[in-house]
């Protein structure tokens, strides 16, 4: 029994490692990490790897940026410790650990914890929802053309339909949600669908994060354009400054990041709001000073 | 000599000195004559007066007024009154065997304003049930006409767009309303009036300033019946709140009614917090939450010539 049993197990493994190494074997980045731990922000491929350095020295203006200085651009002058030094010059390597990566106004304070990430994959084949729905547990066949399933493991949703298309909600890190993508992928498939995988992409990655306590009535005076500020009708501030993302700002300085399409899009989106929310700084009625324009910071 | 410019149907046609082109003519009405100011020439004689036909006397709810000759209403916002229709006709020849009337078309007037003008009627309504006055309408009226006209809110309910846009209006003209008190005399829920408005200012491209403790204070308290002094002092003690940072993150109106309570506290006319809760539209819990932020530092809110009749170490701490 208990032979048969490993047995079958072993065969589940070969049947796993079958389906990801041909089924599932889409594009993978060239230094894709296994398994990292999602505070430590590590951002791999190339493109990110300019973003870095410029975001290295979005930071370094951050500290010089002490309120007080009329221009952050000049960021020579930083009497830098040796970190910001690290920072400022160090080129940021791929495979370099994850904490020099990080510029500093995260590691001190706000590191945004992922909260859902959102992704679709193409199967690559018509399913028949009816047969699905009758040969697994834990599927939910109301609505006619949408299926939902759910695994525990990473625990996530699917809303499957019957084009092929699956849409995985209920990740943690977008490591997990392509894990969750290809057991989903690997379930059907061993009902016996002829199931590919096919276009993987990441469609929203949500995630908050804790900051100082800001006064959204100065900020909203001062970008009218940017903010939506309604406390009637909800109490937080809508910060649609960055492009295709959207930000919850709160008063006791919580954060919501919706509509970014990558990890990478909310640390940069970080690294940008936070210097400006500096300077609307809640502190016991104090005004602040003068504050530099969100285009300075986002042009750099 | 006289010299008339065509194509202008309404204007009277234009007259000008022989000798002085420039010259603003001046109307003599008596005789109806224009005359040249600068040499006495009468230029044109026979000049139709525009005036009255009678004397008529300041009647406002006058259902006739005899001097008008076509209706009153505002032209530039319906898209002009020049249409012509048949009116329901008064004599037997104007009824056919069956008793109906000839000519029904009294119904297809303006079809494509129909919905403007039941929105205007609406608007009306509403504003008529809070006693907003004409400035705030006229300018509801702008805004429904920009909105409508401009076709980007199409699928929502006019009312919907109606009520938003009075919202707006009584925030451009400085004296806010609150959603509630909108949802009071409107039929739309107050999530779909902030939907709406939010897309109004979407499509308009404006904004508006954000509400203040002040902007309410005058209305609630009289609503309440507190005195000039209460009043005063609910004011002051709204506007230090929330300089001292008191109250971060609270709806002003939270903040307002808190400061309401603590005035009247403070007073001879001590008001519940239900009864603030009832006219602000906030829950009693909210005015609590907030009380008890701003208590603890009471003593610096008021105004310092304030006439205690519960002093400040006797407020109610909740």
């Amino acid at each position: 029994m208990i032979r048969s049993r490993s047995c079958q197990v072993m065969e589940e493994r070969m049947l796993e490692m079958f389906f990801d190494k041909h089924i599932a074997n889409e594009e993978k980045m060239s230094d894709e990490p296994e398994g990292p731990p999602p505070e430590s922000g590590q951002e791999d491929t190339d493109e990110t790897e300019q973003m870095t350095e410029d975001v290295g020295r979005s930071a370094v203006n951050c500290i010089s940026l002490d309120c007080s200085s009329q221009n952050p651009t000049g960021a020579a002058e930083v009497s830098g410790t040796s970190s910001l030094q690290q920072l400022g010059d160090a080129s940021v390597r791929s495979d370099a650990p994850g904490t020099s990566a990080i510029p500093l106004i995260r590691q001190q304070q706000i590191i945004p914890r992922i909260r859902n990430v959102n992704s679709s994959v193409k199967l690559g084949c018509r399913l028949d929802l009816n047969f699905i729905a009758h040969n697994t547990w834990n599927v939910e066949y109301k609505k006619s053309g949408q299926l939902i399933m759910r695994i525990r493991k990473p625990r996530t949703t699917a809303m499957i339909y019957s084009s092929g298309r699956v849409i995985c909600s209920g990740a943690r890190s977008e490591e997990e949600s392509r894990t969750a993508a290809r057991r989903f992928a690997y379930k059907l498939m061993k009902l016996g669908l002829p199931v590919s995988f096919l276009n993987f992409k990441i469609q929203n990655v949500m995630a908050t994060c804790s900051s100082f306590p800001v006064s959204l009535e100065r900020l909203t005076q001062a970008y009218p354009q940017h903010c939506s500020y309604d406390p009637e009708l909800f109490s937080g501030l809508f910060f649609k400054g960055i492009p295709g993302m959207t930000v919850n700002v709160f008063a006791n300085g919580e954060m919501a990041f919706l509509g970014a399409k990558s990890t990478a899009e909310i640390y940069s989106a970080i690294d940008t709001i936070c210097p400006m929310l500096s300077c609307f700084r809640r502190q016991g009625g104090q005004t602040q000073c003068t504050l530099t324009s969100l285009k300075e910071i986002k042009h750099k | 000599m006289a010299s008339t410019s065509r194509g202008d149907a309404l204007a009277l046609p234009r007259v000008h000195c022989p000798d002085h082109p420039d010259a603003i003519l001046v109307e003599d009405y008596r005789a109806g004559d224009m005359i040249c100011p600068e040499c006495g020439l009468v230029v044109g004689d026979r000049v139709i007066d525009v005036g009255s036909e009678w004397r008529t006397f300041s009647n406002e709810k006058a259902l006739k007024d005899p001097s008008r000759v076509g209706d009153a209403q505002n032209p530039l916002l319906n898209g002009g009154d020049l249409t012509t229709m048949i009116s329901k006709g008064t004599g037997a020849a104007s009824f056919d065997e069956f008793g109906n009337s000839k000519y029904q078309n009294r119904r297809t007037m303006s079809s494509s304003d129909r919905a403007m003008l039941n929105a205007f009627k609406e608007i009306s309504t509403m504003a008529d049930r809070i006693n907003l006055p004409r400035n705030i309408i006229d300018r509801t009226n702008n805004l429904f006409k920009q909105v409508y006209e401009q076709k980007s809110l199409k699928g929502r309910a006019n009312d919907a767009i109606a009520s938003a846009c009075l919202y707006i209006a009584c925030r451009q003209e400085g004296v806010p309303r609150t959603f509630k008190e909108i949802c009071a005399v409107s039929r739309i829920s107050k999530k779909e009036i902030g939907r709406c408005f939010k897309l109004i200012l979407k499509a308009l491209e404006t904004s508006v300033d954000l509400i203040t403790t002040g902007d309410f204070m005058s209305r609630f308290c009289s609503n309440l019946g507190l005195p000039k002094q209460v009043q005063m002092a609910a004011t002051f003690i709204a506007r230090k709140a929330v300089e001292l940072d008191l109250v971060p993150g609270r709806s002003p109106i939270s903040v307002a009614a808190a400061a309401i309570y603590m005035a009247s506290q403070a007073s001879a006319e001590k008001k519940t917090q239900k009864e603030i809760g009832d006219i602000a539209g906030v829950a009693d819990v909210t005015i609590r939450q907030s009380y008890r932020l701003i208590y603890p530092r009471a003593a610096e809110l008021f105004p310092p010539d304030f006439k205690f009749d519960t002093p400040v170490d006797k407020l109610p701490q909740l």
